[in-house]
């Protein structure tokens, strides 16, 4: 057990923390943590991918679960994994079997646990729904020190209090969960490009119920008629019969290696205006205006971004927030008013992703809710904060919420509104944490845990 | 906490309706501010500024009696009770006084010491402890030139501001690495309702000029500003200076 005073952020490189960093192998560890835990709490931590300041616990204990391991039941497609085992060794060793993840981010970085606390999605929200709907059961340490088997008959409250739960209703140990079978590791891909963002979401919505995954890059810097123009991707994994001519059967799989961002990189910003314009003009134009049938391996249908290890650090020491909202399908003149409140501040803006998500799932602090998705990187300037305002009033006005995994801005007011059974989750909460053990940055700057009488 | 674009939640000032201390803060108030705690001895004055404020803040307005050396301290300790963080406290309390009225009493200058020096000391140690244990936090203390190299004629004032600068450079010094950092503001003469009617010195400044510099020394993490800049200059001089002549200087 390794432990010491350090500095961690989130992916976004922004309010990073002073804290207490420890490392466990075992539970038996983990209890011994918890038993010097201070007033200031706990967070448990996986691989810090969470952009803004979800898994950190400033003045208080950062819990790293550092047991990556895992079984694989072969025959039904089942795994049972630690907390702290990643989503990039699972699928290493269940591709070649001929299984995949039932869903995954945009990165294979991240762990089992916090897979479950952020209930994250991909792009087959609108086909499988979220992580959590695979999950059958979570083994989880609660601040008693008693550990909790949960799953959806058993203690079902608390299981679905711990899925999109941010970690703040115990440290998660293990879970169980399904997988999907496919019969290639190539992906079988449709590209569409679309001049503006009418057409873009009309032919998302007329299309995407066709296939698995489905997402629109959308162009940020684009402005008048061609706002919210982009590209659209749509796919399923090849058959067997589609990739025979190339050989490339399940057992191909690699994790990719990747090159490296070194530190000094993030002394000065390399993602600036001229660059992002000339970034997205070419990203645009190189889509064809219709391909059909494309084989593109999982790495670069899913996480082209593994590709390039720290990217985050291309947006200089001030970091960047990765904003993302859902707002409900018929309010989709609130995804233009967002691109044009971001692209009227000229920012240096690359990655914007919209995608349609189906039905959500009964965990209480779930993001994902039937309507339309918009994530925005853009880098933390002196206007940024005025511009997020103006953003998050028009998701609030419209009914829609903020991704806790991702925020580092909203205000608590937003959050309430946006999350209508976070009352409901606080009881629970309580219920099981009573002297708020479970703390995070994230936690006290929305007031995640407000004591009772505060939200009564 | 402080948000993903460097703003703040709760903001405390101590000396709610100071003119200089009301204008640094207005400089750090975001749409991500949440929470105003203005502590003043006259808190209808306080329920008037707090009444400036977007309407999203919540202003409370506290009194407070800089005299009463646990009333500070308390007011910190309150603000951490709800298990939400104190980003920011700026100490901006002070009386100027005139020397001649501290020579007529006494017990008035060690007043006026207690306002300026023990008082914002007790504060700031509290604050202290309480931000090192969050593990992050802002403090600004108001100081002034006076104190740099203290002039015969105004001695309460000067000497008072000189304890209170030196504590809170020794105690920046003792928060290193501790995710706290204290800025240490060094005006010269203000125009304003603490100094209306008094002849200005040379570079005299105005609270706006103060706030922004603050502000801008805060983001920049410096520890101490002078204003106008030029006074650094000034002073390094004066602190050179000769006892026999320095002891010639008057305002």
């Amino acid at each position: 057990m390794s432990s010491g005073f350090t500095q961690v952020s989130g992916w976004g490189q922004t309010s990073p923390a002073r804290t207490f960093l420890r490392d466990a192998q075992s539970v038996k560890e983990l209890h011994n943590v918890l038993t010097s835990v201070g007033r200031r709490g706990a967070i448990a931590r996986g691989l810090g991918r969470s952009y803004g300041d979800a898994a950190q616990n400033s003045g208080g204990s950062t819990i790293r679960f550092t047991d990556r391991s895992f079984s694989f039941d072969a025959d039904r497609g089942v795994v049972t994994a630690s907390a702290g085992a990643t989503f990039d060794d699972i699928m290493t060793q269940i591709i070649p079997h001929g299984w995949f993840v039932p869903v995954t981010a945009g990165t294979r970085q991240i762990t089992v646990g916090g897979a479950i606390a952020a209930d994250v999605h991909g792009k087959n929200h609108h086909h499988d729904g979220s992580f959590g709907n695979f999950v059958h059961s979570i083994s989880l340490l609660l601040a008693s020190g008693d550990v909790a088997e949960l799953d959806r008959s058993s203690h079902h409250d608390l299981f679905f209090a711990t899925i999109g739960g941010m970690g703040l209703t115990g440290v998660i140990l293990s879970a169980t969960f399904d997988l999907l079978q496919v019969s290639s590791a190539m992906m079988s891909v449709r590209t569409e490009r679309h001049g503006d963002i009418d057409s873009l979401m009309e032919s998302m919505l007329r299309n995407d119920s066709a296939f698995r995954y489905s997402v629109a890059w959308v162009d940020g810097t684009a402005t008048g008629k061609h706002l919210g123009r982009g590209v659209i991707t749509h796919g399923d994994h090849a058959s067997s019969d589609e990739v025979r001519s190339n050989h490339k059967r399940p057992s191909d799989y690699r994790s990719p290696t990747t090159i490296d961002i070194p530190p000094f990189v993030g002394a000065a910003r390399s993602v600036r205006r001229s660059t992002s314009l000339l970034f997205s003009e070419l990203w645009y134009r190189k889509a064809p205006k219709l391909r059909e049938g494309q084989l593109v391996s999982i790495p670069s249908f899913f996480h082209p971004l593994d590709g390039v290890g720290h990217w985050n650090r291309l947006y200089g020491k001030n970091g960047f927030v990765q904003h993302q909202c859902v707002v409900p399908l018929d309010r989709d003149d609130v995804i233009r008013s967002i691109l044009q409140r971001v692209s009227s501040d000229r920012p240096a803006n690359v990655v914007n992703v919209l995608k349609r998500f189906g039905e959500g799932n009964d965990a209480h602090l779930s993001f994902p809710q039937p309507g339309w998705t918009l994530t925005v990187d853009l880098p933390v300037t002196s206007q940024l904060s005025t511009t997020l305002a103006d953003i998050d009033e028009m998701v609030s006005s419209a009914g829609g919420r903020h991704y806790l995994a991702k925020d580092a801005t909203t205000g608590s007011h937003s959050i309430r509104g946006g999350y209508p059974r976070l009352g409901e989750w606080q009881h629970i909460r309580h219920r099981v944490d009573p002297d708020q053990r479970w703390q995070s940055d994230l936690s006290r700057r929305l007031n995640l845990c407000a004591t009772l009488k505060e939200t009564e | 906490m402080k948000s993903g674009t460097g703003e703040l939640q709760t903001i405390a000032l101590f000396g709610g309706t100071s003119e200089i201390g009301l204008t640094i803060l207005r400089t750090f108030v975001g749409p991500s501010t949440e929470r105003i705690v203005l502590a003043c001895r006259d808190t209808v004055s306080g329920q008037t500024v707090a009444d400036t404020f977007a309407e999203h803040i919540t202003v409370d307005v506290i009194e407070w009696e800089a005299r009463d050396l646990a009333a500070g301290p308390n007011i910190i300790s309150m603000l951490g009770d709800d298990n939400r963080d104190v980003d920011l406290v700026i100490i901006a309390a002070a009386t100027l006084g005139e020397q001649s009225a501290f020579d007529a009493d006494p017990v008035l200058a060690g007043e006026a010491v207690v306002i300026n020096t023990a008082s914002p000391i007790a504060t700031l140690s509290a604050t202290a402890s309480q931000m090192t244990a969050q593990g992050h936090g802002n403090i600004i203390v108001l100081s002034s030139v006076a104190g740099v190299r203290v002039r015969s004629d105004n001695r309460v004032y000067g000497a008072s501001k000189s304890g209170l600068d030196s504590y809170a450079l020794a105690l920046a010094n003792e928060l290193d690495d501790t995710g706290v950092e204290i800025t240490v503001v060094r005006p010269g003469f203000v125009h304003g309702r603490m100094t209306d009617g008094m002849k200005p010195a040379p570079f005299a400044t105005d609270p706006a000029t103060v706030a922004s510099a603050t502000h801008n020394a805060v983001a920049a993490g410096r520890r101490v500003v002078w204003v106008p800049r030029v006074l650094q200059l000034v002073f390094a001089v004066f602190r050179i200076l000769p006892n026999s002549i320095w002891r010639r200087i008057r305002r």
